[in-house]
């Protein structure tokens, strides 16, 4: 009677031990989060899932993100939503936009004659909506002149007088054929998994050139790696194009919504 | 016992149950974020210029509200984190503390806080409060982080004026009681600098005959006027010639055409230029046969691309002439010119001229030397 009483006595107690335990454990997840996000507030966090790493690894002097035996990662996207898979992702919004090209002098211009020149650009953004990288800089100006300017996607006519841009490669043996052979597409690193950003409309098309002060030149629709821009600037002038040191300072904006 | 059992057993289930119970809503009573507070969608900031420590930049804010009512907000810009209620540090070189304020959607009438040189408070005034549409309003006058690279924005709305009613923000770690919030990636860099030269050209020729594009085909100007075998000028005509000047140049306002002359004086002489029997004729007008003068015309300019007019004082009525005292000057009389650029412009010079009764027998002459004066 009495061992059959302390057995069951036993069993409640075994099992408000597990409830115990389970509101523990319950809570601890929670202490995890603040040390990986380290704010005075809880945030919606990254998820863990699977054994094979630790997000804040730290000594005394160094932390370190850990991952072993991933099965998966990088971005997943539907129309509406998108996720980015690993077990070494971040929670903080990101945009960057490097240009790598900051000089482009192109001396002399001849009448008559086309002349091209080329920089780059990259950008990358993390847990956005995508982004759009926008120019914003006056065409070339000699004065109070301002260079004529295409203000839709033109071919290259080298007796006119004419400045644009796009995006991506040029050849002779395009529909619209190219003045020469020069830009280069977008280039997605490391890969078309990882990175999405492409050229825009009206600067997307091989041999036709535009340029509007605030049109969006390059753009993802989504959360992207790094992708490698080249713009192609071309410039036609005529025995009276206005004489002088034309300078344009091509500033892009690259915006990212979240 | 059967029965002590089994309450003993209820009891710690039940008490499992509480725990878990608990540990389910735990968030709302310690998550701040896991409240009445949304995270606002669809938010970007879009600037005016990338470039490191541009002044006068512009900030287009947009964003959708999550939770409705909103009557102020504030914004944080960090150089380190977009984390909510993170350390926050201002950007190197970046001010907001001058910072304009233009109303876009849904925030007519809404009006700037308080200012400091990285954190916005923007209040209602005398606006609505802000619906779980899209709003936006731009930030003027900002200038730029000093170095190239990402930057961040935080922003937290308020469901009254004051930036949080009793416990208000006073800092991007003490946030007070907001609902909404969002974080932002910015980023600054470089511009590419864009430079080329045209160089200036005038290109100017003068022919007895119409010269073609790019003063081809041209012969010498030199022109005789008489009448008869051998030509002679006398009282009974007003004889003439004429001879084209062409002109192309990229000179922004213009190219003016002077003509001077070797002469002392502005008519034609018969003493190499000392004393002129056959006088300019001065203001542009009509001639008669018989009143000696010397005299020109000028027909405005055709050609490929634009235009080149005559001076009032040398046309371009037909028949008539003129011939003014400045082409005995140093830079000689505008005869000519244009106000833009031009390319293969063509203009007719008619010279003319007639003696009188009296005008002594000899050979007259005078070198007209033409001047094309572009300015760039």
């Amino acid at each position: 009677m009495s061992s059959w009483k302390q057995k069951n006595i036993r069993q409640a107690g075994r099992v408000a031990a597990l409830g115990l335990f389970i509101f523990i454990s319950l809570l601890v997840p929670a202490v995890a989060r603040a040390a990986q996000s380290s704010s005075s507030n809880y945030q919606v966090n990254e998820v863990f899932f699977g054994v094979g790493g630790e997000l804040h690894a730290c000594g005394t002097a160094y932390c370190a993100k850990q991952s072993a035996g991933e099965t998966g990662a990088g971005n997943t996207a539907s129309p509406n939503y998108q996720a980015q898979a690993g077990f070494n992702t971040d929670r903080q919004p990101f945009l960057q936009l490097v240009v790598n090209t900051t000089n482009i002098n192109l001396g002399v211009l001849t009448a008559g004659t086309t002349t091209t020149a080329n920089a780059t650009f990259s950008v990358k953004s993390y847990l956005s909506n995508g982004y759009a990288v926008t120019n914003a800089g006056t065409p070339p100006t000699n004065g109070s002149y301002t260079m004529n300017t295409l203000g839709s996607p033109t071919a290259s006519a080298a007796a006119s007088e004419q400045f644009g841009i796009n995006v991506v490669r040029n050849q002779t043996s395009c529909a619209t054929p190219a003045p020469v052979n020069f830009g280069a597409d977008p280039v997605q690193v490391p890969s078309a998994s990882f990175s999405f950003g492409a050229a825009a409309t009206g600067y997307n098309t091989c041999g036709l050139f535009k340029y509007v002060n605030g049109d969006t030149i390059a753009a993802s629709t989504k959360s992207s790696g790094q992708t490698d821009f080249t713009i192609s600037y071309i410039f036609n002038t005529t025995s009276t194009t206005r004489g002088g040191s034309y300078s344009m300072s091509h500033v892009l904006v690259a915006t990212a919504t979240f | 016992m059967g029965r002590i059992s089994n309450t003993l057993k209820r009891f710690a289930a039940g008490l499992t149950a509480v725990m878990l119970m608990v540990v389910s809503n735990a968030g709302v009573f310690t998550d701040p974020l896991a409240s009445a507070a949304g995270q606002v969608a669809d938010r970007s900031i879009k600037i005016s210029d990338s470039r490191a420590s541009n002044t006068g930049t512009s900030y287009l804010v947009t964003f959708t509200p999550f939770t409705t009512a909103g009557q102020s907000l504030v914004i944080d810009f960090c150089s380190n984190s977009p984390i909510i209620g993170s350390t926050c540090t201002a950007p190197a070189g970046f001010t907001a503390a001058s910072a304009s304020f233009t109303a876009g959607t849904g925030t007519t009438n809404w009006a700037l806080g308080t200012l400091t040189a990285n954190t916005v408070k923007v209040t209602k005034n005398t606006g609505a409060n802000l619906g779980t549409t899209a709003v936006s309003f731009t930030l003027g006058g900002v200038t730029n982080p000093s170095a190239t690279g990402t930057y961040y924005a935080r922003i937290y709305t308020y469901a009254d004026i004051a930036y949080g009613g009793g416990t208000p923000y006073t800092s991007a770690t003490a946030l007070g009681s907001y609902v909404d919030y969002g974080g932002f990636a910015l980023s600054t860099s470089t511009a590419v600098s864009v430079t080329a030269t045209i160089m200036e050209t005038l290109t100017f020729c003068v022919s007895k005959v119409a010269p073609g594009n790019g003063c081809s085909g041209t012969t010498a100007p030199n022109l005789v006027l008489g009448h008869g075998s051998p030509l002679i000028l006398d009282f009974t005509a007003i004889d003439s010639d004429g001879a084209y000047t062409q002109i192309s140049s990229n000179a922004a306002t213009g190219v003016a055409v002077n003509m001077k002359t070797t002469n002392t004086c502005t008519g034609l002489s018969r003493d190499a230029g000392v004393t002129c029997p056959i006088p300019g004729k001065g203001a542009f007008g009509t001639v008669a046969a018989g009143t000696a003068f010397f005299g020109l015309n000028v027909a405005n300019g055709t050609g490929c691309i634009g235009s080149v007019t005559a001076n009032v004082n040398y046309g371009t009525t037909a028949g008539s002439y003129g011939m003014g005292t400045n082409t005995t000057s140093t830079y000689g009389d505008t005869i000519q010119g244009s106000t833009s650029a031009v390319a293969n412009v063509n203009s007719l010079l008619t010279f003319a001229a007639t003696a009188s009764t009296v005008t002594p027998a000899g050979v007259y002459t005078a070198t007209e030397i033409l001047i094309a004066t572009g300015t760039f």
